[in-house]
């Protein structure tokens, strides 16, 4: 039977990681209810005066309960988030409530991605994303590196593979 | 703050070629975004127009130019972020403004170069190139847009480095006509029976409303009363008044629908499928079909990702299966792949014939004695407990209407475990050296062989209860977006498999 490699010989990914889902899961659902917000306001300067008052009250409420779970739930996402990546395969544990495990031939990668959005910069951070032909489902993605890491993880997959292919 | 630059690879030789988009991608990508938003734009350009408040007009006016002219700046900005560059080894590009990102593509993972030119774009004298993998996500780089030297340049380049062996571009495979003995043909009585269980009473119900949705369009309402009326007087006269007997005349009514739906399908099919026959050549499987509209369709072997042989309840009652592949273009699921039929390998056979016929299409199973292993037991005590708390559950929603007698409803921890022992009798998998094969369905009936060297990716998966039973569920992507499923394995048998499974081959 082959070897099975326990989730505890992963890597983690950078701390600051937790600051960056959280600002983003924040400003996410801020940006998200500020929409309802703009309609709610527009509806207390009209007649239906109510519709405004019970839009501005859902979306405040809907906001803090988001907020309030993102917040909570961070810790244990970080807790549970562990990669890998050696010559022959790479793997990614993650998932709270459901726990995942994907894993990827080396052999079958198609193009890698390293990405950088805005609140990702202010924490230093990047995201490495490896695609195969299996689709969306198929794919293989971990946030949370330093661009240094995630570029040095990037040429080490691109060597697996000539090697591979040798 | 550090960030992502575009660095030279460190993989990579040298620098074939490199450059940045034609500045007339500016443009273009600015018309693409005000496209988007040129109705706001519209509108607020009209409130400008009509609005008597001379603060409110320049609001609008602001708002207008806003819309129009960010486009341009944002695409300003993103074209002096764009560059490409190719090396021996790699295609490398880095875009983004706001989300950077920098993406690095195998030369030899390049699949298809392709271009093409709107109007605009030829007015411009520039051009769209799209760089296409085996990911099914669409074209993985598209240069919109480049001029035709630069993309000479580029597609040289590319051949140069084909040229070496480096890199292997996909061609074009000629088809010859199959002439070899066939593989495979299917008889008109398997298509009629395919059609007998493949009822499309949906499909003639949509037709009589459609039809009675025009009639009643154009004035027939009345008529249609009349009719009714008719009806109802017809059947007072025959069953008594104030009998069922309209309603026995409208269960009657649907079951013409019914019968009426099994003929079309078994009509439907045994057109479309008319003559099936299956042959293969030079490595490349041909199925020709039509009554009326003839079709051949090509698959080259090494394209097929997955096998799929399946057994409705009904199919299985008669015996009869239905093949069907996953290749790079669609997973079988996927409903375009069955709305135009491409997705069936062979429509209707006997269900032995069908797994005869898998050691021909995927010879690695030849080479392997597949013994079938069932997965967890566990599964019987969790149907049980499903049933226990549903029992339970309707016995105390029913207490209040029937009383002590809903307790009955605790009985279904029987039925529930039965049906776990089924599922866990029925659920099994075989590993050979090269290929995965799977089989499930209690009632129906589901067989998928997946060639190892298919695999694209696996992931093991538990929810909490799959957690507390110490089970998982192992999914295996192959090319094309296709998946097989494997749930209830226990963990380490799960991680055993899934580390078998993406380990390279030995040669």
């Amino acid at each position: 039977m082959a070897h099975v490699e326990e989730p505890s010989n992963l890597e983690k990914p950078e701390p600051a990681v937790v600051g960056y889902w959280r600002l983003s899961g924040v400003v996410g659902t801020l940006l998200v209810c500020a929409g309802f917000a703009a309609q709610g306001l527009f509806f207390l300067a009209t007649k239906a005066a109510w519709l405004g008052v019970w839009i501005l009250g859902v979306s405040g409420v809907v906001a803090a309960a988001r907020v309030g779970f993102v917040l909570m739930t961070t810790r244990l996402r970080y807790r549970r988030l562990a990669f890998s990546s050696d010559a022959e395969r790479l793997r990614v544990v993650h998932g709270v409530v459901i726990h995942r495990e994907k894993i990827i031939p080396v052999s079958r990668l198609q193009h890698v991605d390293i990405d950088q959005g805005p609140l990702e910069r202010l924490f230093g951070l990047a995201s490495l994303t490896v695609f195969t032909a299996g689709g969306r489902g198929a794919t293989f993605r971990v946030n949370g590196l330093t661009p240094s890491r995630a570029e040095a993880m990037r040429d080490q997959i691109l060597r697996s593979i000539k090697n591979v292919e040798r | 703050m550090s960030s992502v630059e575009s660095e030279p690879s460190t993989t990579g030789t040298g620098t074939l070629v490199e450059g940045r988009l034609h500045p007339a991608s500016i443009l273009l990508q600015a018309l693409k975004a005000i496209k988007r938003t040129a109705i706001y734009a519209a509108l607020f350009a009209y409130q400008a127009v009509r609005s008597e408040r001379e603060s409110f007009q320049l609001w609008s006016v602001v708002a207008t130019l806003v819309l129009l002219l960010m486009p341009l700046l944002i695409s300003t900005i993103e074209w002096f972020r764009f560059r490409y560059r190719l090396t021996a080894e790699v295609l490398h590009v880095s875009s983004g403004v706001l989300r950077r990102k920098d993406r690095r593509i195998p030369v030899d993972r390049i699949q298809d170069l392709s271009s093409e030119a709107g109007i605009l774009h030829r007015a411009l004298g520039v051009l769209v190139l799209s760089v296409q993998t085996s990911s099914t996500q669409g074209a993985e780089v598209e240069l919109d847009a480049i001029s035709k030297p630069a993309e000479r340049a580029l597609r040289a380049a590319l051949k140069q480095v084909t040229s070496l062996g480096v890199a292997k571009a996909d061609v074009h495979e000629t088809q010859t006509p199959a002439v070899d003995a066939p593989l495979f043909v299917v008889s008109s009585r398997d298509l009629v029976l395919r059609g007998l269980t493949d009822n499309r009473a949906g499909l003639v119900l949509a037709g009589v409303a459609t039809v009675a949705d025009r009639f009643l369009d154009i004035g027939g309402q009345d008529a249609f009363k009349s009719v009714l009326v008719a009806v109802r007087r017809h059947t007072d006269a025959v069953f008594g008044a104030g009998s069922s007997g309209a309603a026995l005349l409208g269960i009657a009514a649907l079951c013409l629908v019914w019968v009426a739906g099994w003929l079309t399908s078994a009509v439907v099919n045994t057109v479309r499928f008319h003559g099936f026959t299956l042959s293969e050549s030079d490595q490349v499987f041909f199925r020709r079909y039509g009554l009326f509209t003839h079709r051949v369709h090509a698959l080259p072997r090494r394209r097929v990702q997955c096998l799929r042989v399946e057994q409705t309840l009904l199919r299985r009652l008669v015996g009869l299966g239905v093949m069907r592949t996953d290749d790079m273009g669609a997973g079988a699921q996927e409903k375009s792949a069955q709305e135009s039929g491409t997705d069936v390998f062979i429509p209707a056979a006997s269900h032995s014939a069908l797994m005869a016929l898998v050691a021909k299409v995927l010879p690695e199973s030849q080479s392997d004695a597949l013994s079938w292993q069932q997965t967890s037991d566990r599964i019987v005590r969790r149907r049980a407990a499903l049933g226990l708390f549903l029992g339970l559950a309707l016995s105390i929603g029913g207490y209040r209407f029937v009383g002590m007698g809903s307790a009955l409803c605790l009985l279904l921890v029987v039925p529930a475990a039965l049906w776990g022992l089924a599922v866990h009798r029925t659920l099994r998998y075989a590993r050979g050296h090269e290929l995965l094969a799977v089989r499930h369905g209690v009632l129906s009936r589901h067989h998928a062989f997946v060639p190892r060297n298919k695999i694209q990716s696996l992931e093991i998966s538990q929810t909490p209860f799959d957690r507390h039973h110490g089970v998982a569920k192992l999914q295996i992507w192959v090319g094309g977006g296709g998946r097989v499923t494997l749930p209830n394995l226990p963990l380490g048998e799960a991680r055993a498999l899934a580390s078998e499974l993406s380990a390279e081959p030995a040669t």
